[in-house]
């Protein structure tokens, strides 16, 4: 790999007005991998190959789209804008850390249980900077385990 | 025939280069060039690159789109271009449960110390078993 200088992954793109569907995979897809929105129509997530890759599949589907879309690996950003990166994803998985441990109650079902860490694990796997609810959430969710309806 | 593709293979492009050594052409050749390559003036049929035919196209991985252009109707393929799919883009919905064992498998692949060429023969194995386990 030549691109170890890389920090960020920065995509840009426009949809045409009509189309919602797009609208909505593109999001959602920003989401799940743990972007922050910087501006309508900008989002950033932190270099990695495998997250430079899912940006480019989401661009092409931009592109498939009838919109446009531009990924820019980038080396560095200002250190502020960079705080201001980490701490937004941060605190995104802070939400959702926090959404899972109010969840894990004693009593759950098997099933309900099996839910909580297949949420967990996608949090995980966006949890870029390690949000400290992270282990209070894994706790929270081996103590529903042991508690669980039978 | 000569192919080329995105070097560092992943899932997607060893089951592709897999399912067209074994039901297209058996004496396909491999060529795996930089990503930031501009394939259109070489040779090769490009694969699994931004903007190819053969490649992604809306939800579906360049495995599936290969199965759908050379008409590969096996049900067992069909099974194992769900689980590529969700091995490719975790982000889908409706991911199969094998998908995120054999992502981890191939992340390990592409991390480790090896040529393309033995990331193809090695993940070629894999993808024969996969086949094995989806025809059952």
């Amino acid at each position: 790999m030549n691109s170890s200088s890389n920090k960020w992954v920065v995509l840009t793109w426009r949809l045409p007005s009509s189309s919602s569907t797009p609208r909505v995979t593109t999001w959602r897809t920003l989401q799940r991998i743990g972007a922050v929105l910087l501006t309508p129509g900008a989002a950033v997530v932190p270099y990695s190959e495998d997250l430079l890759e899912q940006t480019e599949w989401l661009a092409e589907r931009i592109v498939e789209s009838g919109g446009e879309a531009w990924v820019l690996p980038v080396s560095e950003l200002r250190e502020r804008d960079e705080a201001m990166i980490r701490a937004r994803v941060r605190s995104a998985r802070e939400h959702e850390y926090e959404t899972l441990r109010t969840k894990a109650r004693p009593g759950l079902t098997n099933r309900g249980v099996v839910a909580l860490e297949d949420g967990f694990r996608s949090v995980v796997a966006r949890d870029h900077f390690h949000a400290a609810g992270r282990v209070r959430a894994r706790r929270a969710i081996d103590k529903a385990r042991v508690q669980k309806a039978k | 025939m000569l192919f080329v593709t995105r070097e560092r293979l992943h899932v997607d492009r060893i089951a592709t280069a897999w399912a067209i050594r074994r039901f297209v052409d058996p004496a396909a050749t491999f060529q795996f060039v930089p990503r930031t390559k501009d394939v259109d003036a070489m040779a090769g049929i490009p694969f699994d690159i931004r903007g190819a035919e053969l490649s992604h196209h809306g939800a579906r991985c360049t495995f599936e789109v290969l199965l759908q252009r050379h008409d590969l109707t096996d049900p067992a393929l069909g099974r194992l271009g769900l689980i590529v799919r969700g091995a490719d883009i975790p982000t889908e919905d409706a991911v199969p449960p094998e998908s995120s064992g054999i992502r981890a498998v191939f992340d390990g692949l592409r991390d480790a110390d090896l040529s393309d060429e033995e990331r193809l023969r090695i993940g070629s194995a894999f993808c024969e078993a996969l086949y094995a386990f989806c025809s059952s």
